[in-house]
């Protein structure tokens, strides 16, 4: 029998087993990015926080397609409140401020103020002041007034009445008028009266998330060196008719701003703890204005 | 696990004559290739410029802003009887109106080219104080996206109305004078606009269907061939180098030259005949898209700056100003100055160019706005002439380029009319994602280049029912604008990079057959200068930036001859060498 002779050799090396368990893979699956990514976040949060400071216009939102916005600051012309509206004017004589000093633009008339304060929050326990406005007051609108002959009226301007009697042809002795400012105001786009027509605020709500503040009114005279503070209503009487001083500050003190940045406007409305005025926005017309009254003390 | 019966474990030494015992291991290893976390253990080495540059550079949230100052020479008059117009907006020529039934020669006030109108200049003017800004002047902010295709024609000699259409596809139109150079026969091909062109580089002349000549010859060979290079530049004008050049005729050539004077052409730049495919320049029109809504503009006035020219005014008294017997001013000329910007914040992230590159530039749009309807809007229209309706074409809004704003009422180009919106203001005002034509530009493929040719202009015509010739006819004088401004925002570098590996350049790189790589122009960092004035630097503050922008914005009579050949005659004066 032939049959093949077959050696089967073995080799004298090692042997091996190879265990297939992967070793090599990313057990943080990523981790590492990650963390860069919030190195880098920490940093920017710590070293340079990007807080957008930018401002932008605002303008009155309004009905009225040539939204204007409208105060009247009023001077009381008593010295006791009598709760009614009428007692206030838009006269600066009553604060001591006289026609021949408006007209000459004395001092104490191109330096008196007004100013409007802007509160996070409408409790006069937690003022916490976000921006001012000021008003100079020969940016007022102007109003026909007499001229005053009378040597014993503080308004009394011989200077404007004689050159309105050299003007006069007829020689009617009077009355002669001139157009001097009083304490309404109104703004619009354009123009002279701009100056406080668009609020400049923060463009963004990522710095100041606040929409709304709250506006008191205060007048820095010039004249008298004295500081009149204003309420959003006629300071009242009670029922014994009793001039009432002390008021309830959320009630009296404030009007409303609000912002609407999505089309930069901003609106007025007069501020009542728990109940609002009756209409939804103030300003828009003169006889719909901002209205302050001068506060009086005892 | 178990093995069959028949298979026997065997010592080593029981195997075969000679063998050993042997120890058998297996070996495992157990490797650990990677390291420890230890995250409390974290570094970080701040280095606050490198901040500042890291954040600087990855902000794509632009804040442009600036200043406008309207330029006007208030030159062109005409007759007006607008009640209001007459009454108030005309600076008359003495006599003043006589009466309401009247009407009054002179020149419309400056308030019809300021970006503020301060009252109804005109009848049918709407006029709100808020929107007053809006009245005679738009701004929106653009950028290029893509090139289009426009048709335009250049007169040879407007008195003999010798002229070439073209489309700007087929490169820079011409036209030729015989002259002689050195005493040998030479062609002089005066440009519409800046040839561009170098030494050694050779221009190919264009035969395409869209070219076509009136009252003269299309060049379409010279010596035969439409490849020539070219011999040198200019003529005896100061500063006609830039839109002159010369080629040689020779005699030699089989089909002599026909080139009479006065006859056109169009030629495309050839840099390098060799390279043909990547050296021939491509020309077109840019494209503009608007990035805003009118409403997200905001312009003011510059607190009290008024520029050099001095205020040119009269003050009417009441008995000399009918119909309104109202003393008024009135303002002929005056400029003035005004800040812009946008309440909204543009993000460039998305935004590629015509080369699918970030966009380099963003653009200050400024069209008209027209409110007061004292321009023309229409550009055919039927009107009844003694009787006989009649179709009349009245020169409206179009547009023009550096060459075509020639008197005798030549009609401009008129808006591509397929996809863009054209200008119809005040009935259609632009809103964001319109597209308005833009530059006319050069672009070289090898090169890597844009050049502008041309920017455009709008061209402003009086309507001739508010404003007109006294006998209710149109003016053919008017204005024309340049209605984008350029605000720079990248710079691309002076020098080209190269890498053969598309792996590992950028998305708008291109493929040069010819070197075999690919090849593009870095788009430099901000603030990064690569020569004196390649680069930009603008301020980065609450995230974003603020690139600012100062326009001359020129509303330029359309009036006089514009000396579109040379810059100048005046030469330089002669400096002797006793000096």
């Amino acid at each position: 029998m032939t049959v093949n002779r077959i050696r089967i050799k073995t080799k004298d090396s090692d042997k091996r087993v190879v265990i297939p368990i992967a070793q090599d893979f990313d057990e943080v699956l990523g981790k590492e990015q990650q963390l860069a990514l919030w190195d880098r976040d920490q940093i920017e949060r710590h070293t340079n926080p990007i807080l957008d400071f930018e401002t932008m216009r605002f303008s009155p939102a309004t009905i009225l397609p040539d939204n204007k916005i409208f105060y009247s600051l009023l001077f009381a012309t008593q010295t006791t409140p009598n709760g009614n509206a009428a007692m206030y004017s838009n006269d600066y004589s009553w604060a001591g401020i006289y026609y021949p000093d408006i007209n000459k633009r004395r001092d104490v008339f191109n330096k008196s103020f007004f100013k409007f304060d802007f509160y996070t929050f409408p409790f006069v326990t937690e003022l916490k002041i976000s921006f001012s406005v000021t008003m100079p007051i020969n940016n007022g609108l102007k109003v026909s007034r007499q001229i005053d002959n009378n040597p014993n009226s503080p308004n009394y301007d011989q200077f404007a009445w004689t050159r309105a009697l050299a003007e006069d042809d007829d020689f009617t002795m009077g009355p002669y008028y001139y157009d001097i400012e009083s304490s309404d105001f109104v703004f619009n786009s354009v123009g002279k009266g701009k100056e406080n027509y668009y609020i400049q605020w923060l463009k963004d709500d990522f710095v100041v998330p606040d929409k709304n503040f709250y506006m008191t009114c205060r007048f820095f005279n010039a004249a008298t060196g004295k500081v009149h503070r204003f309420i959003n209503k006629p300071q009242p009487i009670d029922g014994n008719g009793n001039p009432v001083y002390t008021l309830n500050g959320q009630d009296y003190f404030f009007y409303r701003i609000t912002f609407d940045r999505s089309n930069f406007t901003y609106k007025f409305r007069e501020y009542e703890q728990g109940l609002w005025s009756a209409a939804d926005i103030v300003g828009d017309s003169l006889g719909n204005s901002i209205k302050f009254y001068e506060y009086l003390n005892p | 696990m178990s093995f069959p019966d028949f298979i026997r474990a065997l010592r080593g030494s029981q195997r075969y004559m000679g063998a050993l015992d042997k120890d058998v291991v297996i070996r495992h290893s157990l490797e650990q290739t990677h390291r420890m976390l230890f995250e409390t253990e974290r570094n970080a080495v701040l280095n606050l410029n490198e901040q500042y540059f890291i954040e600087r550079e990855e902000s794509k949230t632009y804040r442009p802003y600036g200043k406008i100052k309207p330029l006007v020479d208030n030159v062109v008059s005409g007759y007006t009887s607008d009640p209001l117009m007459c009454g108030f907006q005309t600076y008359y020529y003495p006599p003043f109106p006589a009466s309401t039934s009247s009407g009054a020669e002179g020149y419309p006030s400056i308030n019809f080219f300021d970006f503020f109108t301060p009252t109804a200049l005109t009848t049918t003017h709407n006029y709100t104080e808020p929107n007053s800004y809006k009245d005679n002047w738009l701004v929106y902010a653009s950028y290029v996206r893509g090139n289009i295709d426009k048709s335009m024609r250049y007169y040879a000699n407007k008195d003999t109305n010798q002229y070439i259409n073209f489309n700007s596809r087929d490169g820079i139109a011409f036209h030729v004078r015989l002259v002689k150079i050195n005493g040998k026969s030479a062609l002089q091909c005066v440009c519409s606009a800046e040839h561009g062109l170098l030494e050694n580089e050779y221009v190919e002349i264009q035969d395409s269907g869209s070219i076509n000549t009136v009252n003269n010859n299309h060049i379409t060979t010279i010596n035969g061939g439409i490849q020539v290079p070219v011999y040198s530049f200019g003529d005896e004008m100061i500063g006609s180098e830039k839109k002159i050049f010369n080629i040689l005729l020779r005699s030699d050539v089989n089909n002599p030259n026909t080139i009479i004077g006065g006859d056109c052409g169009v030629f495309k730049r050839l840099s390098d005949p060799s390279n043909y495919d990547e050296t021939l320049s491509r020309y077109y029109v840019h494209q503009h898209t608007i990035l805003t809504d009118l409403d997200e503009s905001v312009v003011d006035r510059t607190a009290f700056e008024f520029g050099i020219y001095n205020k040119r005014f009269r003050y009417y008294r009441e008995d000399h100003s009918p119909p309104f017997g109202i003393g008024h001013e009135v303002v002929k000329n005056q400029s003035s100055s005004f800040l812009w910007n946008f309440s909204k914040d543009i993000d460039v992230t998305k935004l590629k160019d015509n080369y699918n590159r970030p966009i380099l530039d963003l653009y200050a749009t400024i069209l008209v706005g027209n409110q007061t309807n004292i321009w023309q809007k229409r550009k055919v229209e039927k009107k009844i002439i003694r009787g006989v309706p009649t179709l009349v074409a009245v020169a409206g809004y179009g547009m023009g380029w550096d060459w075509n704003f020639v008197p005798s009422g030549q009609t401009l180009d008129s808006y591509p009319n397929n996809f863009f919106s054209n200008l119809s203001t005040p009935d259609d005002i632009p809103k964001k994602d319109d597209m308005f034509a833009g530059a006319f530009v050069e672009y070289n493929e090898f090169e890597l280049k844009e050049r502008i040719i041309s920017e455009v202009h709008h061209a402003l015509h009086f309507n001739e029912e508010i404003f007109h010739d006294g006998k209710e006819r149109e003016i053919t004088d008017g204005y024309f604008y340049q209605p984008h401004y350029r605000i720079p925002i990248r710079k691309i570098a002076n020098s080209i990079s190269t890498y053969p590996d598309y792996r590992f350049v950028p998305s708008y790189a291109t493929f040069s057959i010819s070197e075999q790589t690919w090849r593009w122009r870095n788009v430099l960092n901000i603030g990064f200068f690569d020569s004196d004035k390649n680069g930009v630097n603008y301020p980065f503050v609450n995230g974003a930036h603020y690139p600012y922008t100062n326009i001359d914005f020129f509303i330029k009579p359309w009036l006089v001859d514009k000396p579109f050949l040379s810059d100048g005659i005046i030469e330089p004066l002669d400096v002797d060498d006793c000096e």
